[in-house]
């Protein structure tokens, strides 16, 4: 009888030892994934705000009217003479649906594409989910999308406030590691 | 079993159970600095478009509309702050309205970052210290806080006349 019970007590025992590190190494294996999820995320949104920064704070350099060909709320055209040459050059930001990315586990990640003048449009699958622009007059009122088609609104646009969010591609339990960007952006060449 | 091998059963437990935990503390701090970091990347975005906003701003009311030579022109350290009829920030138009300025921006991530801008005088060639006087040196401080961050982020930019 008592070698019966030392048996069951061992199976018992040993089998939540076994659960227990089951478990651990189902989490360790998840903590894991959302942690390089993550860090892929944040350095994904650095390398793409940078790039960002870099080309809006030249909206208009060296052009003397129309600097802002589309502004929408996913696209923005804007003319400067990047290369300081002399000749204008234009610059096209547009967010692609997220039918371009069917293959992906994100079902929202999309792609951001980077026109110069009119090369090829050049973008990469970094996870944006989101990516929206919001125009400012120079009182800092807020300009209607649609007021936005008239070359004579576009004329007022003062500050650009960009919002970029990045997800990872593969969820971790259900959820998607990301990271988001706000920042409103006043071109010297609008301002003065 | 005897009470030697019961007592050798209980310390391997505990000592699993330790190891367990560790384990999980150790985790959880790399998932929390994860957080932070996320959160300081949009703290910092943030920060920066407000001293953006800020530093376009005229040095001064009394520098809008006319050049001054003398630092008794400027508004007084202890006034430095919103202008009277000056309620919304859109009508905000010297570096120093923004003084006590608070501003709430809610993401859909990590909730509410709220803001806080302090505006002051500081001595020309020693920024980092407050002046009790005039000067034509202001330094704008901008801080961000949110639940993700374990520290306020703290940016600050200083403009000159």
């Amino acid at each position: 009888m008592a070698s019966l019970i030392d048996i069951v007590t061992a199976t018992v025992i040993g089998a939540a030892i076994i659960l227990m590190i089951i478990g651990l190494n189902f989490y360790i294996e998840s903590s894991s994934r959302e942690i390089v999820n993550s860090n892929i995320a944040q350095s994904n949104i650095t390398d793409v705000t940078s790039v960002i920064e870099f080309d809006f704070y030249k909206i208009g350099y060296r052009v003397p009217t129309n600097k802002i060909g589309v502004a929408d709320s996913i696209q923005l055209v804007y003319y400067a003479d990047f290369d300081d040459n002399g000749v204008t050059d234009s610059l096209n930001y547009y967010l692609g649906p997220t039918s371009e990315l069917p293959n992906t586990p994100n079902p929202n990640d999309r792609l951001l594409y980077r026109v110069h003048n009119s090369e090829t449009p050049k973008s990469s699958n970094i996870g944006i989910v989101d990516f929206k622009l919001v125009y400012y007059d120079s009182t800092g009122t807020k300009l209607n999308y649609a007021a936005l088609t008239s070359q004579t609104i576009r004329n007022r646009i003062r500050s650009i406030e960009v919002y970029l969010k990045i997800e990872s591609s593969t969820s971790v339990e259900g959820t998607y590691a990301g990271v988001e960007w706000k920042k409103n952006i006043r071109p010297k060449n609008l301002i003065y | 079993m005897n009470t030697g091998q019961s007592l050798m059963v209980i310390v391997g437990i505990l000592l699993l159970t330790v190891f367990i935990l560790t384990v999980y503390r150790a985790s959880t701090a790399r998932i929390t600095i994860s957080l932070v970091n996320e959160a300081t990347i949009t703290a910092t975005g943030l920060a920066q478009s407000l001293i953006d906003e800020i530093q376009i701003k005229s040095f001064d009311e009394n520098t809008i509309s006319q050049t001054i030579t003398s630092t008794d022109s400027l508004t007084a350290p202890g006034l430095l702050g919103k202008d009277s009829g000056e309620i919304l920030v859109t009508q905000f138009d010297d570096v120093d309205d923004y003084n006590n300025y608070t501003r709430a921006d809610s993401l859909s991530r990590l909730g509410t970052f709220n803001s806080k801008v302090e505006v002051y005088y500081v001595q020309k060639f020693t920024p980092e210290t407050k002046s009790s006087f005039k000067t034509f040196t202001k330094r704008i401080d901008v801080f961000v806080t949110n639940f993700s961050l374990t520290d306020t982020i703290k940016l600050f930019h200083v403009v000159s006349y």
